[in-house]
């Protein structure tokens, strides 16, 4: 997998995951959005998640987790373009994003 | 039996001493470290002359075996000192052990020649008075090791003492940069300066920057979370930083509640923070 694109717009970073995510590459992202999040040192940080089509329960945590990994680092993350059906997904297996806010 | 036997060996010493103690020298010559200038010649005779004469009256008594007895009081004393005194110029533990096994090789070899024609008293003879020199060459060892042990503690104090400044960086701010493991007694530390700080310059913000500490594990991060909470309690506000993506990654994954503290990536957020939170602002000066 390819770094995850990122766009740095004023002070906030900007973020799109564009593939389907799978448990190797989900923990490779969470490293990288965490070292890029480091460096480029955001008030806020955006995850689209417009463009993935299936969350199951280990990447949901791992959503959640990356926005708590943040939120101890200073930043605040909002989850941009959560599906409907995912959003019930999510809904159902009980996942709360505890460091971060949604958008539509 | 024993006694008899003691008292022969004791005899002996005290008959030869002059000559236990020449041989003595000469075999210490060949093999300890003198040769490096760690001590001359001089010395070392000086040494053995005053060992050799307070052993002489320690077995005087006929006693080889107990080397808790009173009587070998001078003689351990003296072991303690000696060992600390090599150790401290520079001698290794097995060149100090050393010292006392050449005065167990050279009084065996006259013991032979005492008591070359009767087998059974030799030998009672050589397996006592090696015990007894192997106990004594024990001491020595542990004593240096003692040593070493007392210069490590010592160490570790004024680690300890130096490895948790508390700086003021600004009127009200303070902080705390924690390098290294931080274990209880570190922790206990870092609380009573940090207290003891706030109190004395009165600050309203202390930042707590942990950029230098290599793991953080739950106890640590307990230990942080109830030294933030300790400062809470005398009116400072605690900001922790210098997490790094790793950490922050530990941290989340052990489960550590770090909802009620606000965190930073780095020591400058933390300070900007800071800044913000007393109302002061950096600007460039107009010239």
């Amino acid at each position: 997998m390819d770094k995850v694109p990122t766009l740095k717009m004023g002070d906030t970073l900007i973020l799109t995951i564009q593939v389907e995510l799978h448990d190797k590459t989900a923990i490779r992202l969470q490293e990288d959005i965490l070292e890029r999040v480091y460096d480029t040192k955001p008030q806020g940080l955006v995850i689209d998640v417009s463009a993935v089509g299936v969350v199951d329960s280990f990447l949901g945590r791992m959503l959640s987790d990356t926005a708590t990994m943040v939120r101890t680092m200073g930043v605040e993350t909002v989850l941009v373009g959560i599906q409907p059906e995912i959003a019930i997904t999510l809904q159902e297996m009980g996942l709360e994003l505890k460091g971060g806010a949604f958008s539509p | 039996m024993a006694k008899k036997e003691g008292l022969n060996i004791s005899e002996l010493l005290a008959k030869k001493e002059k000559e236990i103690l020449d041989a003595w020298t000469k075999a210490q010559a060949d093999i300890t470290a003198f040769k490096k200038g760690l001590i001359t010649e001089k010395q070392l005779r000086e040494e053995s002359a005053r060992f050799l004469g307070i052993l002489v009256r320690a077995v005087a008594g006929g006693n080889l075996e107990d080397i808790t007895a009173p009587e070998y009081d001078e003689v351990n004393k003296f072991l303690a000192n000696f060992s600390v005194s090599r150790a401290s110029i520079g001698f290794s533990p097995s060149e100090t052990a050393t010292y006392i096994f050449s005065l167990k090789d050279t009084v065996l070899r006259f013991l032979q020649d005492e008591f070359g024609d009767q087998p059974a008293e030799l030998s009672k003879a050589v397996i006592g008075f090696s015990m007894l020199m192997d106990k004594l060459g024990l001491i020595t060892v542990e004593t240096y090791v003692k040593a070493r042990e007392d210069v490590i503690r010592e160490q570790q104090k004024s680690l300890l003492e130096i490895s948790t400044p508390v700086i003021q960086v600004w009127e009200e701010i303070l902080v705390l940069p924690l390098i290294g493991t931080i274990d209880s007694a570190r922790a206990k530390q870092i609380m009573e300066n940090l207290l003891e700080s706030i109190v004395a310059t009165k600050s309203s913000i202390v930042i707590m920057d942990i950029t230098g500490v290599p793991a953080v594990d739950t106890e640590v991060a307990n230990r942080l979370l109830r030294t933030m909470q300790a400062a809470k309690l005398m009116g400072a506000e605690c900001v922790l930083t210098g997490i790094s993506p790793q950490i922050s990654q530990t941290l989340v994954h052990i489960g550590v509640d770090l909802s009620g503290v606000t965190t930073r990536a780095s020591l400058r957020d933390g300070l900007a923070l800071a800044f913000r939170k007393l109302k002061l602002k950096v600007t460039k000066m107009e010239v």
